[in-house]
């Protein structure tokens, strides 16, 4: 390929079953369709892997991509990209990861690299530049992150690490990849990478990236007006969200029984840096530092330190019913040491925790755990019971569709969309977010599906009860999302670098070369219509895009949303409005028409060929 | 009349305040609030981005700062959400 700023070019293969590997490349025609990130991963996906390959199967395959700007000078260019078959979902996942693994895969000569096929032993993976090892991992394999990074740091100081823990290895559905401190979170990304017996994978590189006019580009980033953009997540992280969600009524408590959370105080992001921070946190080349490093003050773990997100706080806290901020980091490592994700692992154990004082389960199942709301020990007691898959947590650890098959009448109290669980928003309390969670491209995630609380509070245009009008604004939020993910920054800094939904080319062009102009929001929207390919391919069509019946029948009883509720027949309104704007047709599969427009006509062919029309 | 004002962070750390009472007359507005509010605290109160919520109601759904205040009201200042 023609050299182009930014990008390096090659994509790595890596074969597991006979260890050998190969470079491709990559084909302009892709990368002006897709951009990077996330865009090509989906097109590798969708040419790859067929509807019948099931997750944990050695036909799955992980397909790692960076975008144009990762491992750049440009601010917080930290982000890559992983799409696999879900271990959570069983259908099409994108996960999305800081950390330096991106930068360095770069430096080491690829954009991307796919990993096929299944070790017939634990191995790890060793790439510097064009040197591929797989190495022996019976050592690492059962050992915790933690221990895996210390093993794996002290080799290669200044590698980028990916790496999986116990949980993966007992195919919990939602185990993750942990990454140089951050994560392929969402999605069970864990558990593939097990089923292939890869334990980690380690990447250095001493290559240097080449930009289209390095000398404008530096003078165009300014690092501390980035910094001061965000200014309120580089002071508190973004746990400063706790009291605000929580003000305007809908943080989710005790699994979504209520919207208000009264100890709020004990969780916030005051709370936190006054009593728990020691430090800030940033990743590879970021002024904000958003990471609020925090250290455990009693118990088992204490001295040990964590960035806790905004996220697990309220998964392992509020969903839990729990305020003890202590037992909440401690809960954080422990899920970090066993390698779950820790939004699913802390709504699942509130589900679960609803269903134990429902007497749907008991003490039977749990071992004697109480598993009730508000227990710190229920908490660690429970996420001990997942990563081990013992008693109840055997069950737990199959994820929601696991569990909707073994604890009858139980899905009536899951909050999940496609297998996913939720993250911390109620729906009720922002009407678009229940589109958010219901189209999303991976399931209930807030960040993919759009996340609309800003707009629907400060844009004249969409009250927060309204539901017209809010088709059109998810849509607009999932497609900036979708290229912003394939362009390899953080979404923190988007805006501050002009990355929104009137995108400001200038960055991009200075490192490529190439005039993007106002291509931004068409490839978005040309990604997300891919993933919906993949997706109806896989079967998922507009029944799988509906609500958990709590949000549809059970109004909020307390709060500013006092009273709400998302019904069938309102969501319907929400759902036809985003069908129509998003030219896909009732039963919310993309139409010829849209395919053509987006010129994505050649993937409309192999899709009917896939289904059999 | 009086109104009632929350304080969240990062507004709240400046002020030192959770919440207070504050008098008003007719026809006060957000923006009134925001000046007595600045006489009050500092100039410096409105370097700290923040959204404004009146009644649980952001203002830039209502009026603006020109949003009328009355007896009873809310207002509440809000960190920025920049997203998920
Ligand atoms: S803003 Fe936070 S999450 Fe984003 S790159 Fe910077 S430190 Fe990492």
């Amino acid at each position: 390929m023609e050299r182009r700023g930014g990008y390096v070019g090659n994509l790595l293969r890596v074969n597991l079953n006979d260890k050998t590997y190969h470079l491709e490349h990559l084909d302009e025609a892709s990368l002006d369709l897709f951009l990077g990130g996330r865009g090509i991963a989906a097109k590798i996906y969708f040419e790859e892997l067929p509807p019948e390959v099931r997750p944990l199967d050695e036909e799955n395959k992980l397909i790692f991509v960076t975008g144009p700007l990762t491992g750049t000078i440009v601010p917080a260019s930290t982000k890559f990209q992983c799409a696999t078959r879900s271990a959570e979902t069983e259908v099409y996942l994108c996960s999305n990861s800081g950390g330096d693994f991106g930068p360095q895969l770069k430096f080491a000569g690829y954009d991307g690299l796919v990993i096929e096929g299944k070790s017939s032993e634990p191995v790890y993976l060793f790439i510097s530049d064009d040197k591929i090892e797989f190495k022996d991992a019976h050592v690492l394999w059962g050992k915790s992150t933690r221990e895996v990074y210390k093993a794996l740091q002290t080799t290669y100081p200044e590698a980028g690490i990916m790496c999986i823990g116990p949980a993966a290895e007992k195919k919990v559905a939602f185990s993750c990849i942990k990454v140089d401190g951050r994560t392929f979170g969402r999605g069970g990304a864990g558990a593939v990478m097990a089923s292939k017996n890869l334990k980690a994978i380690v990447v250095k590189g001493k290559g240097k990236l080449s930009y289209a006019d390095l000398t404008e580009l530096k003078k165009r980033i300014k690092p501390r007006e980035i910094r001061k953009a965000c200014q309120s997540l580089a002071d508190y992280g973004r746990p400063i969200y706790t009291e605000a969600i929580n003000e305007l009524g809908c943080y989710p408590v005790r699994n979504f029984q209520t919207a208000v959370f009264k100890e709020v105080d004990r969780v916030s992001a005051p709370f936190m840096k006054q009593n728990f921070f020691i430090k800030n946190g940033a990743c590879y080349r970021c002024p904000v530092a958003c990471l609020k490093v925090c250290q455990v003050k009693s118990g088992s773990m204490a001295g040990q330190t964590v960035a806790p997100e905004y996220e697990t706080i309220w998964a392992l806290g509020a969903q839990c019913g729990i305020s003890d901020f202590n037992a909440i980091l401690s809960a954080n490592l422990l899920c970090d040491e066993y390698g779950m994700d820790t939004i699913s692992t802390g709504n699942i154990i509130g589900f679960a925790m609803e269903l134990y004082e429902r007497d749907m389960i008991g003490k039977e199942d749990t071992g004697g755990l109480e598993l009730k709301f508000g227990s710190s020990e229920a908490l660690k007691g429970a996420i001990e019971l997942i990563g081990q898959r013992k008693k109840i947590g055997d069950i737990l650890a199959q994820g929601f569709l696991g569990i909707a098959g073994r604890i009858p009448d139980s899905k009536r109290y899951m909050m999940q969309v496609k297998g996913m669980p939720f993250a911390a928003y109620d729906p009720r309390g922002f009407y678009g977010m229940g589109l958010t969670y219901g189209t999303s491209s991976r399931g209930a995630c807030h960040n993919v599906g759009g996340w609309s609380i800003r707009a629907e509070l400060l844009s004249g245009e969409y009250d927060r009860f309204a539901l017209k009008g809010k088709g059109k604004l998810i849509k607009s939020i999932q497609d900036t999302r979708a290229y912003i993910d394939s362009l390899g920054i953080c979404t923190v800094v988007r805006r501050a670098l002009g990355f929104t939904d009137k995108p400001d080319p200038t960055i991009l062009n200075l490192v490529t070369g190439l005039d993007f102009a106002d291509k931004f929001m068409e490839i978005g929207e040309r990604i997300y219509n891919l993933e919906r390919l993949i997706l109806a391919r896989e079967g998922i069509s507009r029944r799988d895009d509906m609500l958990p019946e709590r949000i549809m029948k059970e109004r909020l009883p307390d709060g500013p949303a006092k009273g709400h509720v998302l019904t069938k027949d309102m969501y319907d309104i929400e759902l036809n409005e985003y069908y129509e704007v998003r030219g896909w047709n009732k039963d919310g599969i993309p139409t010829q028409n849209k395919l053509e427009a987006l010129s994505l006509q050649d993937m409309l062919v192999s899709f009917k060929e896939g289904i059999g029309l | 009349m009086m109104i009632k004002v929350k304080f969240l962070s990062p507004v709240r750390e400046l002020l030192k305040r959770e919440e207070e009472e504050i008098e008003i007359d007719r026809d006060f507005t957000v923006m009134d609030l925001l000046e007595r509010l600045a006489v009050k605290y500092g100039e410096s109160f409105r370097q700290v981005p923040c959204i404004i919520l009146v009644n649980d109601k952001g203002i830039n759904q209502l009026e603006g700062e020109r949003t009328k205040l009355k007896e009873g009201d809310m207002v509440a200042f809000l960190p920025t959400l920049s997203g998920g």
